[in-house]
């Protein structure tokens, strides 16, 4: 950052010797990252104490129930049911520092970067969360399984975190909280409500958006205003519409990867960035 | 230390705050920020401190642009609101936290501070009351020994011996490179400590001078009677008669009572600037 420069230039020259020496690490600092990961864990011992404790019974007793209506493949979907729902809660109320009024002053004088302070939540609710959890989860089940079987006879099953099911909600769930995490850091209140919210409009503004435009470039195949019917006169006699050979096999060898990229890197980099930018230009 | 520079600013959807401002404040003192309520002082403060933004014109604070909020610039300002927010920790475990992101943190210092205000470390915050919670904080900030301390309302909520003993520690701890904004409504309460002064109304710099300059310019006396309405800038009920605020064309200076100068300058501004131009 260069230092302003004004009409009289009252600024003492060692000052701003020592600034310049220090601008190097206005963004990002190892050290400062540290101080600022130890001070979160330091001031929210208690909430990841009670985080733990209530996700501890809540997945165990839900194992136990589950168990006793002799169902199975429990893990199959509650490993990223709790996962997701509790991750999305946690990040939405990740900058609820920032977001009170009594806090903020404190939060924002606090000195690190605001990359580090988007950073360290980012981390903490994103793959700290991802990773504490699914050991949580896992510990959770090896104690449930010996307590429902030594208690109750019950087997409430084995968790595998390495079945290609869980890798993915793992992957999903790093990829959709950095739509909470931008939520958190854009809205002071409700969160996760106003969150949850716009993202349903603006996916459904695109969904809108894309039939308009799909209806616009292929008007010549819709039957009235919504009736899509792909199919052209050719010499007298109508003709199923498709797209080329080569466009299905590219479509079929690549979609999902693209789908994958878009959904699992692109979107998730740039709503980081977007709440970066948020964060660093956030006022009292 | 810190130059604005045709500073303008304003709230959402609201009329400016403020328009073409200029300040300049100097290393090595404390100013007292007087003002009446929305004139604007707890906003001049936040944008000293990064916390607000300025819509056009430039703020220089030492060095930084304080919008910007750099490590470098934040670790050398303490800026105490008149409302804290405490975490749930003790003390001393506070200090152990946040001492890291202020390289020029003394603990020896924060110890004195603490037994100065009469603070024990192993206290919780959060179970403190206001007026302790705000000497923890203030000896947690003056041992920081950030070059900007910025006080909002510092001395609402303590007792009387504190508001005493606040202006003692205060006065003893800033050295000649740092500088303390203090503002206030509770002039009486910071007395002498305070110099130079800036009174802010309706979004202007109204006055930014010494306590010198003033016992200079300006002459306090007790009467009897209003005085000649020609002679007087200023006058006010006091107990036994008036405090009058004249032009000083004495020889020897009267001590200056800044709760009076305030009021005289909200009552009477013109009259007074003019003496001052």
């Amino acid at each position: 950052m260069t230092p302003l420069t004004l009409n009289q230039p009252v600024i003492n020259q060692p000052t701003i010797k020592k600034n310049n020496i220090m601008e190097t690490n206005q963004y990002f600092s190892f050290p400062r990252f540290g101080h600022l990961m130890q001070r979160e864990f330091a001031q929210n011992k208690k909430v990841i104490l009670i985080i733990a404790a209530v996700a501890f019974l809540v997945v165990g007793g839900n194992a136990l129930g589950w168990a006793y209506n002799r169902e199975h493949g429990y893990h199959e979907f509650s490993y990223g049911f709790y996962l997701l729902i509790g991750g999305f809660i946690l990040t939405s109320m990740s900058f609820t520092e920032m977001n009170r009024l009594d806090s903020r002053l404190f939060y924002l004088t606090l000195p690190a970067s605001s990359l580090e302070k988007f950073i360290s939540r980012w981390l903490i609710t994103g793959l700290g969360f991802a990773i504490f959890f699914t050991i949580g989860y896992w510990i959770t089940v090896i104690i449930f399984k010996a307590l429902g079987g030594a208690i109750f006879n019950f087997d409430i099953g084995d968790f595998n975190p390495f079945t290609e099911q869980n890798i993915l909600f793992f992957r999903i769930y790093l990829a959709g909280q950095t739509v909470f995490l931008l939520g958190a850091v854009y809205f002071k209140k409700f969160e996760i409500f106003k969150t949850v919210l716009s993202t349903a409009l603006i996916g459904l503004s695109l969904a809108v958006l894309s039939a308009i435009i799909f209806r616009l470039a292929f008007f010549d195949l819709f039957d009235g205003l919504l009736t899509f019917r792909p199919e052209m006169e050719v010499n007298g006699t109508m003709m199923p519409v498709e797209p080329s050979r080569n466009y299905q096999k590219f479509m079929e060898r690549n979609a999902e990867n693209y789908l994958k990229t878009i959904g699992l890197w692109v979107i998730p980099t740039v709503l980081l960035i977007v709440g970066y930018f948020k964060l660093k230009e956030t006022e009292l | 230390m810190i130059q604005f520079q045709d500073v303008n600013f304003h709230y959402k959807k609201r009329t400016p705050l403020f328009k073409e401002l200029n300040l300049d404040i100097a290393t090595g003192n404390i100013y007292g920020l007087l003002g009446k309520n929305g004139a604007g002082k707890t906003s001049l403060l936040k944008l000293i401190g990064g916390l607000l933004f300025p819509k056009s014109g430039v703020i220089n604070a030492m060095g930084f642009n304080p919008s910007e909020r750099f490590p470098a610039f934040l670790s050398d300002l303490f800026f105490m609101p008149e409302e804290l927010h405490i975490p749930a920790m003790k003390v001393s475990t506070f200090a152990k936290v946040y001492a890291p992101f202020y390289p020029k943190f003394s603990e020896s210092q924060f110890q004195n501070y603490l037994k100065d205000f009469e603070i024990d470390a192993n206290h919780k915050l959060n179970g403190l009351s206001q007026g302790q919670k705000k000497k923890a904080i203030l000896s947690f900030g003056l041992a920081t020994n950030s070059r900007l301390l910025v006080l909002d309302e510092p001395t609402n909520g303590l007792d009387i011996p504190s508001k005493s003993l606040f202006r003692k520690v205060i006065a003893g701890a800033i050295s000649d490179d740092q500088t303390c904004i203090i503002s206030t409504h509770q002039v009486r309460d910071m007395g002498n400590l305070m110099d130079p002064i800036i009174i802010l109304d309706d979004g202007k710099i109204v006055f930014n001078d010494s306590v010198e300059a003033i016992a200079q310019k300006l002459h306090f006396e007790v009467t009897y009677s209003r005085g000649e309405p020609t002679d007087v800038l200023y006058a006010e009920r006091v107990l036994g008669g008036y405090m009058v605020v004249k032009e000083n064309k004495f020889e020897e200076e009267t001590e200056v009572d800044i709760e009076i100068f305030f009021n005289a300058m909200m009552a009477n501004r013109a009259g007074i600037q003019a003496l001052f131009q």
